[in-house]
């Protein structure tokens, strides 16, 4: 597949790692120079230097016949115009990254006769996560997979879990692991698939595949009642992510505190929002953490768009006593060092989310939906089993899978099974595969 | 470095090339040629075995880094050149290794220049060898490797770089080894072209392959000792002519024709530079030659052409002994050897866009003495070009001056003379073959002592990997991790 895509920044960048892994043509189109000169020498990729906004950049033939064009600037107004062009100039297929969703809700704007074909807002999609991780409390990310019948979860451990202390196979009779599947866990930093051997341990997080409707139940068995919702919850910048969060808080009965140090943001912020108690103030200063009072049941959410600042306040936030921290983390290279220094319970960024969406379009068929984590490497894929295909008619014991993966969950029209040896598969089958990120391209090849 | 994954690549060139041994032990046993049948073979077994041992117990090495590209280059171009020896030392037509290896490199690089007599009389199957050595080189081994070994990715990018000439590398496609591919596409419809010209003319389909090799590769190895000047042929000449000039032309140009766009030649201000350039200095030629000998104004024409095509393009094929042309037409061809053809085609010297962009700086230089407070952007086709891209191509303009130099001084400790010194220096460095005076037109490397050989060796290969990529090599940071 021809890729063209606009924008060098965060997006752009994992999206050209990602894509490069896969083995697309990547045309990489921005104005700066020595960044697109960066990004040549690590990936094989070919650079055009101009604006998105610059009609003349879409005149080269490798834009011309693009097959996706992806949008990904951090400036809406180029980002639509980069598909407006790139539409105009034959590419088939565009999308374009959103950070606010005035463009969808208004009336006088057809997105689709602008030249986009899909509009990503990314904010929305990186607040529903944050919201998802606050509104199921233990639990530390969040991922539905086969149109939100089962959900991918990851968790840590905790004191007197049900789940440690012997091997997995000797589970059998309890019912939970029957339902649901473990599909990763790590150990002291180190990410293993886990197998009817493996022993957990407090203090391991792991992976789980569970049914959605059944979350809250297993959540209440593992975590052995030590699960508590979450009283309030702080929000540290009420820039557009911070707002929207804020937003969605609203319904619910916790309390929202939002920080922010900027006047007329707290102004429009307070605004906004009804319940939601609005401080000016910064965020780092220990007198501003102590008057929004932190506990156990608080949760910190720190959603600036510095992301340096986020990690600090994050931190001092631990340091008085809050019981969850979450840090918006934007640059890619970030994401795996700080999950692994252990200062922060949850690293969000918007970027990941956003290229998780355009992946998803570009592995086409067979492969309908991602699910990329934050915290560890890998990814879930959905496989749809075709009519006559290789996995037609077979049970998952004798697929022939690489190793490195494991499936997680198969639905068949509305029912949901935890995936077991014996299942045949069927044509119209949807399956969840987790994998690492070395066998993730294979998998499509078993089916 | 990674030593490991460099061998490994480098043992898939020595791969492709013993398979072209082989074709070579082919043509020998089909003219009946035992002895050059053997030493082909023999050459083509050793080759495959060091290559399947050392691709063996590389084979598991990890991905290559950002330097390695170099690595690959300077040693695959060295070992592959030690390796294509092989058939010369084994069959006896030159027992010596130096002058072996410097007969191969001279091939690879497409520089041309022989340490061989009496051509007419070597097997068949040696002098197949010999022309697929330029065939190879031309548009590199290299590339044709990041053509075809898919698994390169990355690396196959620092290799693509590390052996296309010229300061710019043009992507045409968004993968480097989709643009490997249609590059070698381009420059095998050069081959097949030229090939069915000559033979049409009537040379025999053997001499025909030999010559186009030596042409689109911009080589100069013929199969006959007076080189094109023994088939007298002006049908012969033109065509060879008219190849050596398309061989120097950036071969994306071509490319473009192929997909319908034939003005784009006139757009690239490069092309139109090297065309004109090309065209004053052979009419130059021309006018000199007419006047000095009682030369017919044709057949003046005909030759200065085609001795100022070769030697610009860095082909180096003879049609008359320039030796003997008037003083003015044999230091204009000197001044030509160090031209060179243009970025991206198979010719060698300093490049045309080099030389545009210099002359810009250099007038730039002196206008800013006048205004100092002045700003000047300096532009080709239209583009401003980078500052950085600027000094790199006024450093490679000064190391290439100041390798001719040295080149020459050490080469006067095996050389009869200061011109055939200093000839020899730049006709190696900028790979044309044939010099002046004791290398002249008619006269060949034989006489030049090992030690000799080896400077010139070492010259080529900086000439044809342009520099840089040789030169990092010698730099102690590049073997720390």
């Amino acid at each position: 597949m021809k890729i063209a895509i606009v924008g060098v920044g965060n997006a752009g960048r994992i999206l050209t790692a990602k894509l490069c892994d896969m083995e697309q043509d990547v045309v990489m189109i921005d104005k700066d120079r020595s960044a697109l000169a960066e990004l040549a020498l690590d990936h094989d990729i070919m650079t055009i230097e101009g604006g998105g906004e610059d009609p003349d950049v879409y005149l080269n033939p490798s834009v011309q016949d693009a097959d996706l064009l992806a949008a990904v600037t951090p400036f809406d107004e180029i980002n639509l115009l980069s598909c407006c062009w790139g539409k105009a100039a034959g590419a088939r297929y565009t999308i374009a990254r959103l950070s606010d969703d005035k463009y969808l809700r208004s009336p006088i704007v057809d997105t689709a006769k602008l030249g986009v074909d899909l509009p990503l807002v990314h904010k929305q999609e990186c607040t529903r996560e944050v919201f998802d991780v606050l509104f199921r409390p233990g639990t530390l990310e969040v991922s539905s997979l086969l149109d939100d019948k089962i959900t991918a979860l990851g968790l840590k451990l905790p004191a007197h879990t049900p789940i440690a202390g012997k091997p997995l196979k000797e589970f059998k009779t309890v019912s939970w692991l029957e339902k649901v599947r473990i599909i990763g866990r790590i150990q002291q930093g180190r990410l293993r698939i886990p197998n009817g051997n493996s022993v957990m341990g407090v203090s391991d997080e792991i992976y789980v595949v569970v049914p959605t409707h059944e979350i809250d139940p297993f959540l209440d068995w593992i975590m052995a009642g030590q699960r508590k919702g979450f009283k309030k919850v702080v929000i540290a910048g009420a820039g557009e992510f911070g707002l929207a969060l804020a937003g969605l808080l609203e319904d619910t009965p916790m309390k929202t505190i939002l920080i922010d140090n900027h006047r007329e943001r707290a102004k429009h912020a307070s605004r906004e929002l009804t319940r939601c108690l609005v401080l000016n103030a910064d965020a780092t200063d220990a007198s501003t953490l102590k008057e929004a009072g932190l506990d156990t049941r608080t949760a910190f959410v720190a959603i600036t768009g510095d992301e340096e600042m986020n990690i600090v306040c994050c931190i001092q936030a631990k340091q008085f006593g809050t019981g969850f921290t979450i840090a918006r983390i934007d640059k890619p290279e970030y994401a795996p060092i700080i999950a692994n220094l252990n200062l922060l319970d949850r690293v969000v960024s918007p970027n990941i989310s956003l290229v998780e969406s355009i992946l998803k379009y570009v592995r086409g068929e067979t492969v309908e939906d991602v699910g990329l984590f934050h915290r560890i490497t890998g990814e879930v894929q959905e496989v749809v089993i075709k009519a006559g295909s290789k996995g037609d008619g077979t049970s998952i014991s004798n697929l022939h899978l690489p190793a490195h993966c494991i499936i997680a969950g198969v639905r068949r029209g509305d029912d949901v099974f935890v995936a077991t040896g014996n299942l045949i598969l069927r044509p119209g089958d949807h399956l969840a595969i987790y994998s690492l990120p070395d066998t993730a391209e294979k998998i499509q090849d078993a089916f | 470095m990674n030593i490991p994954s460099i061998l490994n690549i480098i043992s898939y060139l020595v791969g492709i090339l013993s398979l072209a041994m082989l074709l070579g032990a082919g043509i020998s046993l089909y003219a009946g040629e035992k002895l050059a049948a053997m030493g082909l073979l023999e050459s083509a077994g050793i080759s495959i075995v060091c290559a399947f041992v050392s691709w063996f117990f590389t084979r598991r090495s990890g991905t290559l880094s950002r330097r390695d590209g170099f690595g690959i280059a300077t040693f695959g171009w060295l070992l592959v050149s030690i390796f294509g020896a092989l058939p010369y030392i084994l069959s006896g037509v030159i027992a010596d290794p130096i002058p072996a290896i410097f007969e191969t490199m001279s091939g690879f690089t497409t520089t041309g220049a022989s340490v061989l007599n009496d051509l007419e009389d070597l097997p068949r199957g040696i002098l197949f060898w010999r022309a697929m050595t330029h065939f190879f080189g031309g548009m590199g081994v290299l590339v044709l490797c990041v053509a075809l070994l898919p698994f390169l990715k990355v690396g196959g990018m620092q290799i693509y770089r590390a052996e296309m000439p010229g300061p710019n590398k043009d992507r045409l496609t968004p993968r480097i080894s989709e643009t490997a591919k249609l590059l070698w596409g381009v420059y095998l419809l050069l081959c097949v072209m030229e090939t069915l010209l000559l033979r049409i003319g009537g040379m025999s389909l053997f001499d025909a392959w030999c010559h186009t090799c030596a042409t689109v590769a911009t080589g100069g190895f013929s199969t006959r000792t007076a080189s094109v000047g023994a088939y007298d042929s002006a049908y012969f000449d033109l065509v060879i002519l008219v190849f050596m000039f398309l061989a120097g032309t950036n071969f994306t140009l071509h490319l473009k024709l192929l997909r319908g766009k034939p003005m784009q030649y006139f757009f690239d201000s490069e092309f139109r530079f090297y065309f004109f350039f090309w065209l004053a200095a052979c009419l130059t030629l021309t006018f000199n030659v007419w006047g000095h000998a009682n030369m017919a104004f044709l057949d003046a024409m005909r030759a200065a052409f085609f001795q100022g095509t070769s030697i610009m393009t860095t082909t180096g094929f003879v049609t008359q002994d320039f030796d003997l042309w008037p003083e003015t037409s044999r230091i204009l061809l000197v001044f030509l050897m160090f031209v060179g053809g243009c970025a991206g085609s198979t010719g060698g010297g300093m490049k045309h866009i080099r030389i545009m962009t210099g002359a810009k700086t250099l007038y730039r230089e002196i206008l800013l003495y006048m205004r100092p407070n002045a700003v000047k952007t300096i532009r080709i086709d239209g583009q401003s070009v980078k500052e950085e891209t600027i000094a790199n191509i006024c450093a490679f303009l000064l190391i290439f001056l100041a390798l001719f130099a040295v080149g020459s001084l050490v080469m006067t400790a095996f050389t009869p003379d200061i011109e055939t010194a200093a000839s020899c220096t730049i006709a190696c460095l900028a790979n044309i073959g044939p010099g002046l005076n004791a290398v002249g037109a008619t006269q060949n490397y034989a006489d030049i002592p090992n030690a000799g050989m080896v400077v010139l060796i070492l010259l080529m290969l900086l000439g044809r990997l342009e520099l840089y990529t040789v030169l990092v090599i010698f730099m102690p940071s590049f073997w720390r991790k």
